[in-house]
């Protein structure tokens, strides 16, 4: 499974491959990354038949997380991928504002890997 | 004035005596009461011949006249013309029983000589058919001696030549002679009939030197008041006329104590300057009266001036009082006229105009007999009232002036002193409430001092709170990675442990020393992270203290990026919906700055807020299709490199750029955003010190704060600070 992160903080990168170091050792995952909304849909244009699932961040420089979440929305919609948003606000505004847009789920920062890993399992079965 | 007094002379009414016998015979009780003419049974005959004044010459084929005035028998011509000679007779006698001491007195204009029986008794000036030799002679006032022999009928001859011809031709009277005789005894009494020509003439005289003395006073005083205040004219105008009042004086008084003959021109003048001074003093009147000068006026001194040549035409004698009692008239008229205007000068000057006026009737009525009242010798008086009233009324003026004078300096002197308490007053109240005032002026400071630090402390602390979220993001953001690299460390470490306890056979050494790299890595990570949540501690703390920092070198790159990411995370803690594009282009050559930090610190992050501001407030106007964009960048700058920006003093230097592509600022507002509380915010949203602060903390380094706006498109913030520290 194809997964995307977009974050602006570069040092996901490695935390998300250390983390996943079994699944992607596996291949049971594949994770790439971006730093921004703009890099993201940059990537999302030739890709986009296989990503399934994409994390995004929500407080971004330049184009915000729900903002990329709703172009995800208007531009892929056969097959849609899962949409994950991740933020450290954890308030009820941005979750609403996020399920609205379309989002599948959302989280809060610091990430709780195992939480992640468990709604991995659940999109993969 | 002399000849009017000729004149009355031959008119008074001096009894004449006239006998039938041709023969005056002179009696104690003849002459008892009063002065007596010789104006009867004479004889007379033009020409000259020394016989005549024989006694036993017969006179009988001359011609007889019985007239006062000798040389005018009819009254029209006269016997002797003008430097001509003629012999008069007649028969007189002494009575037997005479007792009284005989005087004669003579009248004339000539000369004479008087024989009694053929002896010259009187030679009164000297007679000549050579008019140069001739001498006038004028006996008036003199009495002469009468040497007649008592109870002898004796000759009474005279030889007279007129002198007429030292008079104009038009004089009414031509040549004149005159004999009266009394007794000794009436010369001395006080009685005016009984003593007439010697009192009248002694008094006239008199009189007119008191009036010369009364004259040269006021000349002296009224110049002197003219001279020493010459504003005053009328003072000036006045002296003039006393002066030609001293004129006349002086010409009358010579003539009178002349007794060899009338100096025409002398009487002439002196007359002439009796109308001057009148016409002067008429003059003096229309002005304190107030009256402008009318037709009137112009009259009375045309008439004066007429006068001028009527006294080659007339006797001037009595055309000056005529001439005068028209000026009294015309001065009653004025004096009526002005009569509410000006009480006191008008009933004056009226006064002294009915005054003189009855004089002139008195004088008049008395000349021609109906009254038995003689004045003339007053005439000098009579010619002094109006100008002693006049001097009267200006020292009166004068007077009065001085009064109102003193009084209104007196209420000057009181009111400049009500004033001078009231300034006085005025001033203390002044002093008071100036204290008052600096008193309260000063606690005004003192407030507004602390108020300002207060301000400055909230402005501060305001950046901040909207910091705070920003804030938490951005500590959050380290501390998160914090704990997932030490929790992926710890479960790395784990999985080392548990590769190193498999067999040598299963053991995965390219796994173990990737995951021993990785765990090396991430304790790099966890020290940059929280390093970086550290830094981002102190740097509040830093902003938050009042007291200044001290200097240190900095990076300015990692400071505007630092405040470039607080400030955005702040604005969208509050704003969730607002995004920016965030642009950083610095330069990596950037010289580390010697600053204290939090100043620029706090300078950084009033531009990003104002940046993101104004992008925010685009974005309302435009809607969500509006993408803002902030963008920082640093630069080294050098003055060769960069002739066109303002080189910092001191050489190179390096300039922050901030530029936002919000709402802008309106020109209108553009001088301003550098003032003290001057904020485009909603009350209470923006204390209005930001840019202030930060304009004051560049420039205490020496360096400058410019903008760069376009109403509706952005701006540009430049910092430009020196690197010579």
């Amino acid at each position: 499974m194809k997964i995307l992160v977009v974050d602006d903080e570069a040092d996901v990168h490695p935390l998300f491959i250390q983390r996943f170091r079994k699944e992607i050792r596996s291949h049971e995952l594949e994770f790439n990354f971006a730093l921004s909304g703009e890099e993201a849909l940059k990537y999302l244009e030739n890709n986009h038949s296989e990503v399934v699932l994409i994390l995004s961040d929500i407080n971004m420089p330049g184009m915000s997380g729900i903002e990329l979440l709703s172009r995800i929305r208007q531009e892929y919609d056969a097959p849609p991928p899962v949409v994950m948003m991740i933020t450290a606000y954890g308030d009820d505004e941005n979750y609403q504002q996020a399920m609205q847009k379309g989002a599948n789920d959302f989280l809060t920062k610091p990430l709780d890997f195992n939480l992640l890993k468990e709604k991995l399992n659940q999109i993969t079965q | 004035m002399k000849r009017i007094l000729y004149i009355i002379g031959l008119l008074i009414p001096v009894i004449t005596f006239g006998q039938s016998e041709k023969v005056f015979v002179i009696a104690d009780s003849t002459l008892a009461e009063q002065w007596t003419t010789l104006g009867k049974d004479w004889r007379y005959q033009k020409g000259d011949h020394k016989e005549w004044a024989d006694p036993a010459f017969d006179d009988s084929s001359w011609k007889e006249l019985s007239q006062n005035n000798l040389n005018m028998p009819d009254g029209k011509h006269a016997i002797a013309n003008r430097g001509e000679i003629a012999w008069f007779r007649k028969h007189i006698k002494a009575d037997s029983n005479l007792n009284k001491v005989i005087v004669l007195n003579i009248l004339q204009l000539g000369a004479s000589e008087i024989y009694l029986d053929g002896k010259l008794i009187h030679q009164l000036g000297k007679l000549s058919s050579d008019l140069e030799k001739v001498v006038s002679y004028n006996p008036i006032g003199q009495l002469l001696e009468f040497p007649l022999e008592k109870g002898k009928e004796q000759i009474l001859a005279v030889r007279y030549l007129s002198t007429q011809y030292k008079f104009p031709i038009y004089s009414p009277v031509n040549g004149y002679l005159r004999l009266a005789l009394t007794n000794l005894s009436n010369t001395n009494s006080s009685d005016m009939i009984k003593n007439y020509y010697l009192i009248f003439n002694r008094d006239f005289i008199d009189n007119y030197y008191i009036a010369l003395g009364i004259a040269i006073l006021m000349f002296i005083i009224f110049s002197s008041f003219f001279i020493f205040f010459p504003n005053e004219r009328i003072n000036g105008y006045f002296a003039t006329a006393a002066f030609f009042l001293i004129l006349s004086d002086i010409g009358i008084i010579y003539n009178q104590d002349s007794t060899t003959g009338d100096p025409y021109w002398i009487q002439y003048c002196a007359d002439y300057c009796v109308i001057i001074a009148f016409t002067i003093i008429l003059y003096c009147l229309y002005r304190i009266l107030e009256k402008p000068l009318d037709i009137i006026f112009k009259i009375i001194a045309f008439l004066g001036l007429i006068t001028l040549v009527g006294y080659l035409l007339y006797e001037p004698d009595i055309l000056s009082p005529v001439w005068v009692i028209l000026s009294f008239f015309a001065t009653i008229r004025i004096a009526v006229k002005s009569r509410h205007k000006n009480k006191i000068g008008s009933m004056l000057f009226m006064a002294s105009s009915v005054l003189s006026l009855l004089f002139w009737v008195i004088y008049i009525l008395g000349t021609l007999g109906l009254i038995k009242i003689q004045v003339i010798s007053y005439i000098p008086f009579a010619f002094m009232v109006m100008p002693v009233t006049l001097a009267i009324y200006l020292g009166y003026s004068f007077g009065k002036r001085s009064q109102e004078l003193r009084l209104n300096l007196e209420k000057v002197q009181k009111l400049s002193k009500e004033k001078e308490s009231i300034l006085s007053l005025q001033n203390e109240t002044l002093e008071t409430q100036v204290q008052e005032r600096t008193a309260s002026l000063n606690r005004s400071i003192e407030d507004l001092k602390s108020i300002q630090s207060q301000l400055i402390q909230s402005e501060k602390m305001a950046s901040l709170g909207e910091l705070t979220a920003g804030i938490a993001h951005e500590i959050q953001n380290p501390l998160n990675f914090v704990n997932n690299f030490s929790e992926v460390s710890i479960e790395l470490i784990e999985e080392v442990k548990s590769e190193k306890l498999k067999a040598q056979s299963e053991r995965d050494e390219e796994l173990e020393t990737e995951m021993l790299e990785d765990i090396s890595q991430n304790l790099q990570k966890i020290a940059h992270h929280g390093k970086r949540a550290d830094s981002i501690v102190k740097g509040m703390l830093q902003h938050s203290r009042t007291s200044t920092g001290e200097k240190q070198p900095t990076s300015l790159n990692t400071l505007a990026d630092e405040f470039l990411k607080l400030s955005y995370h702040g604005l969208r803690a509050k704003d969730k919906s607002f995004n920016a594009e965030l642009i950083a282009n610095f330069d990596e050559t950037l010289p580390l700055v010697n600053v204290v930090q939090q100043d620029i610190g706090r300078v950084l992050l009033n531009l990003f807020n104002n940046a993101f501001y104004a992008a925010q407030e685009r974005r309302k106007l435009e809607g969500e299709g509006f993408k803002a964009r902030i963008e920082v960048s640093t630069k080294s700058i050098s003055p060769m490199l960069s002739p066109n920006s303002t080189p910092p003093p001191g050489g190179g230097g390096i300039i922050i750029t901030v530029r936002d592509n919000g709402s802008g600022i309106p020109d209108a507002i553009k001088d301003k955003i550098m003032q003290p509380f001057f904020t485009t915010k909603p009350t209470g949203e923006g204390t209005g010190l930001g840019l202030s602060l930060s304009y004051d903390i560049i420039k205490a380094y020496g360096g400058e704060l410019k903008v760069e706006t376009k109403d509706g498109e952005g701006s540009i913030f430049s910092i430009i600070l020196p690197v010579n520290n």
